[in-house]
């Protein structure tokens, strides 16, 4: 029979939903975001993330801080830890030097992230702890229903800058490009399946990999970061992008309105852990 | 000093030596100890240079032991249970130290601020020799946040900082009484409010020890009065912190930080490594991170275990840890969190509390926390000498607050002084407030140590009015007369 007509029963496709097995990631929880919100795509490609590499759900912890991105934890099946508003990367951070041996995924949104948390994320980044960072940008604060971000485009209008928005919004890529973050790259929610790709490959990566992933607001923001818009102004990097040459990607980085998708940059060096090993290494030969 | 050189060994030059013996025979020490030790460090010289030293000591300590006397000095017998090899001189801070590494600190996260700087520096050379990982961060909330990450993933970790680095740890220590993540945080206070004075001390970060965050987010709090107190306290911290899952703040300040003691710490490692109580996972239920239990303390899963998989949070939560606001589940976790540590004030392995001097019913009682019980123990002795029947109580928990103790204290001294280092008497309000008993303030914002003789004429007023009958007055007034050059003890 033709596969174009051949009938779907529901049945068959939970089945099919269930035995690849990223459902088991999932809690009980159901997520209390909006329908439509952007972060549905990041749950999916979270538990798709950790089932095509293998990592158990007792081995993942998952920091997050304030806001409606960090209610993730909740929604899913590994460790969690539902922090402070902007305390996500320190917090991970301790996690991981505690236990080496956990997968640490830290997630808040992009207020938690460059507004409170600001002054955490060069830290984390230079010091290239073992991580994932992923920043849920949807350049507005949706949990205290609308105001404006540091990813708000100028002259957006919110409840708290009712006569436009005058603060020029933040680049986040060009901000980690440099604070010398060892892995960068950026996502689109509408592009579900190049997200879920994105998120295996950060959390594969050997320090600290920093996911800046566009997400429309459907409830407060219905003018300036939707999925319409979006959907227009996204675009792959070029094929023959160089993700080990910081200024092709700090170039690529820079154009705002055309936001590229894909890893703009990808080095190695010594992680955290790495430089803690060889500190302890030096001191047992040091007398003193 | 020069002359005495001189005459002894013909030459100026072993003055310092004769200074060293003259203040040996001053508090009529014994002069073998030095000349041994005078002998191994000239070890490498000529043996005529050990020589003219052990005379210049001997004409010094000759000298010393008769050109004062000092009545009133009593040079103590050395403790049978130890010999000199066993004795350590170190500062409040280095005993920190020393307990954090015997109670196996795995993880060590600081921002540099006078006077806790030195914890860090020393730990930085002995934490990774042990297997320890110390980072600097960038803040005191990163150090805070980072110690709680660690504790949350079920290491011993801690940090250490000053007045101005608690008032930024705050909500994180809020977030760690939430959560019950176990956390170590040493404070050491110096002059405030704001920058205040870094390099003075004072004990005006009571308040935000005991209450700061936001909140009902009570913790454990304990000051030690002594170098060999914060060893202890350092390392039993660990054990409260897991025990009771809850943030434990060691209270100390610059002057603790800094002064050397002589401390003999035990030959045996006293600290209980690794406390945690851990679930079961067995039984097929599903884990609940905040179960009520008899003890209301829940057992801990730590990440990586199989099948115990939570999420915890800041926000009230119920006994699966998921978010609820519902009042029965607030009233039931608030209870929680604050009735699980109350065992703690029979904690063994630490004084909580304890009183010294007279027993039974006395004129004046006076109650101190921290550095200045040194200075409070000294009063006491003097104002005994005077006649003044008196006792000292020192408070070591000061949350939860050994109440009971306090009362029977209070029970026994017609007036209580409360002689402390900051402005607003706040471990006064603290004990006026949970005693609902009037007591004598003493408050001193100098910046320095406080005096003896201060608190003493506090005292000798107090003792005055607590007594109308005339006769024992006039006794008092003749026997503080008689031993009038004691009250100059300070």
């Amino acid at each position: 029979m033709n596969e174009l007509l051949r009938p779907v029963y529901l049945e068959e496709k939970l089945e099919q939903v269930r035995g690849d097995g990223h459902q088991d990631y999932r809690s009980k929880s159901l997520p209390t975001w909006c329908p439509g919100c952007g972060y549905f795509s990041m749950a999916e490609g979270f538990t798709f993330a950790l089932n095509r590499l293998g990592i158990d759900c007792k081995d993942a912890v998952v920091v997050s801080g304030i806001g409606c991105a960090s209610r993730f934890p909740f929604f899913v099946s590994t460790y969690g830890f539902h922090t402070l508003h902007g305390r996500t990367l320190p917090v991970a951070t301790g996690v991981k030097l505690a236990n080496d041996a956990l997968t640490v995924v830290a997630i808040g949104g992009d207020g938690d992230a460059f507004a409170i948390g600001g002054g955490h994320i060069p830290h984390a980044a230079r010091r290239n702890v073992d991580l994932t960072y992923l920043v849920f940008d949807n350049g507005i604060y949706g949990l205290t229903k609308g105001q404006t971000s540091p990813t708000s485009a100028l002259g957006f209008k919110t409840s708290t800058t009712p006569y436009e928005n005058a603060d020029e919004p933040l680049n986040p890529l060009m901000l980690l490009l440099a604070y010398r973050a060892s892995w960068v790259g950026q996502a689109y929610a509408g592009r579900q399946h190049h997200l879920a790709d994105m998120i295996v490959e950060a959390i594969a990566h050997r320090g600290f990999s920093y996911l800046n992933i566009l997400s429309p607001c459907v409830t407060f923001d219905k003018t300036d970061m939707t999925y319409a818009n979006l959907d227009v102004q996204v675009r792959d990097l070029p094929d023959d992008h160089d993700s080990n040459d910081l200024m092709a990607a700090m170039a690529e980085a820079s154009q705002g309105d055309a936001p590229p998708l894909g890893v703009l940059y990808n080095v190695d060096r010594p992680t955290l852990t790495d430089v803690m090993d060889e500190t302890a290494r030096r001191s047992k030969e040091t007398v003193s | 000093m020069r002359q005495i050189s001189e005459q002894a060994t013909s030459s100026a030059r072993s003055r310092n030596i004769a200074v060293l013996g003259f203040i040996a025979g001053l508090f009529n020490m014994p002069g073998d100890v030095f000349r041994q030790i005078i002998e191994s460090k000239f070890a490498t010289k000529t043996k005529s240079v050990v020589e003219g030293a052990s005379k210049a000591f001997d004409a010094g300590l000759a000298a010393g032991r008769s050109v004062f006397k000092l009545d009133d000095v009593i040079v103590g017998k050395a403790r049978e249970d130890a010999n000199g090899a066993d004795a350590v001189m170190m500062t409040g801070n280095g005993a920190i130290v020393r307990g954090f590494l015997e109670a196996g600190i795995e993880n060590y996260f600081g921002y540099p601020i006078t006077p806790a700087t030195t914890i860090m520096e020393r730990l930085a050379v002995e934490m990774p020799r042990h297997g320890g990982k110390l980072l600097q961060t960038e803040d005191e909330i990163a150090a805070i946040a980072a110690t709680i990450g660690a504790g949350y993933a079920g290491a011993r970790a801690a940090t250490a900082t000053s007045g101005p680095g608690l008032a930024l740890m705050a909500e994180m220590i809020g977030l760690g009484v939430m959560a019950e993540v176990p956390a170590v945080v040493v404070v050491s206070q110096r002059g405030g409010p704001s920058t205040g004075m870094p390099t003075k001390t004072e004990q005006s970060d009571l308040n935000l020890a005991l209450y700061g965050s936001s909140g009902d987010a009570q913790r454990i709090v304990l000051a030690p009065t002594n170098v060999e107190g914060c060893y202890r306290c350092a390392g039993m911290a660990f054990e409260l912190a897991e025990k009771y899952q809850t943030p434990v703040i060691v209270l100390m300040d610059l002057y603790l930080s800094n002064r050397y003691e002589t401390v003999i710490p035990p030959k045996e490692n006293p600290f209980v490594q690794k406390s945690n109580i851990r679930p079961s996972s067995k039984n097929g239920k599903v884990y609940q991170r905040f179960a009520l239990t008899d003890s209301l303390v829940s057992p801990r899963a730590l990440p990586g275990e199989e099948g115990l998989m939570h999420t915890v949070t800041g926000l009230e939560h119920n006994e699966l840890g998921r978010p609820s606001d519902a009042a029965d589940v607030h009233m039931a976790m608030s209870a929680k969190r604050h009735e699980k540590f109350q065992s703690a004030i029979e904690y063994p392995g630490i004084s909580i509390c304890k009183r010294f001097g007279d027993e039974g019913p006395v004129d004046v009682g006076i109650l101190g926390w921290g550095s200045t019980f040194g200075e409070i123990i000294e009063t006491m002795l003097a104002a005994q000498h005077e006649g003044i029947r008196c006792s000292a109580m020192k408070v070591v928990m000061l949350s939860p607050l050994p109440l009971e103790r306090i009362n029977a204290f209070f029970d026994d001294c017609r007036e209580v002084l409360v002689p402390e280092l900051n402005y607003e008497g706040q471990f006064a309000q603290l004990i006026s407030g949970a005693t609902g008993r009037p007591v004598r303030r003493f408050t001193r914002a100098t910046g320095s140590p406080i005096v003896v003789e201060e608190i003493l004429a506090e005292v000798r007023a107090l003792a005055s009015t607590t007594k109308a009958a005339a006769k024992p007055r006039i006794r008092r007034a003749k026997r503080a007369k008689k031993h009038a050059p004691q009250t100059s003890l300070s």
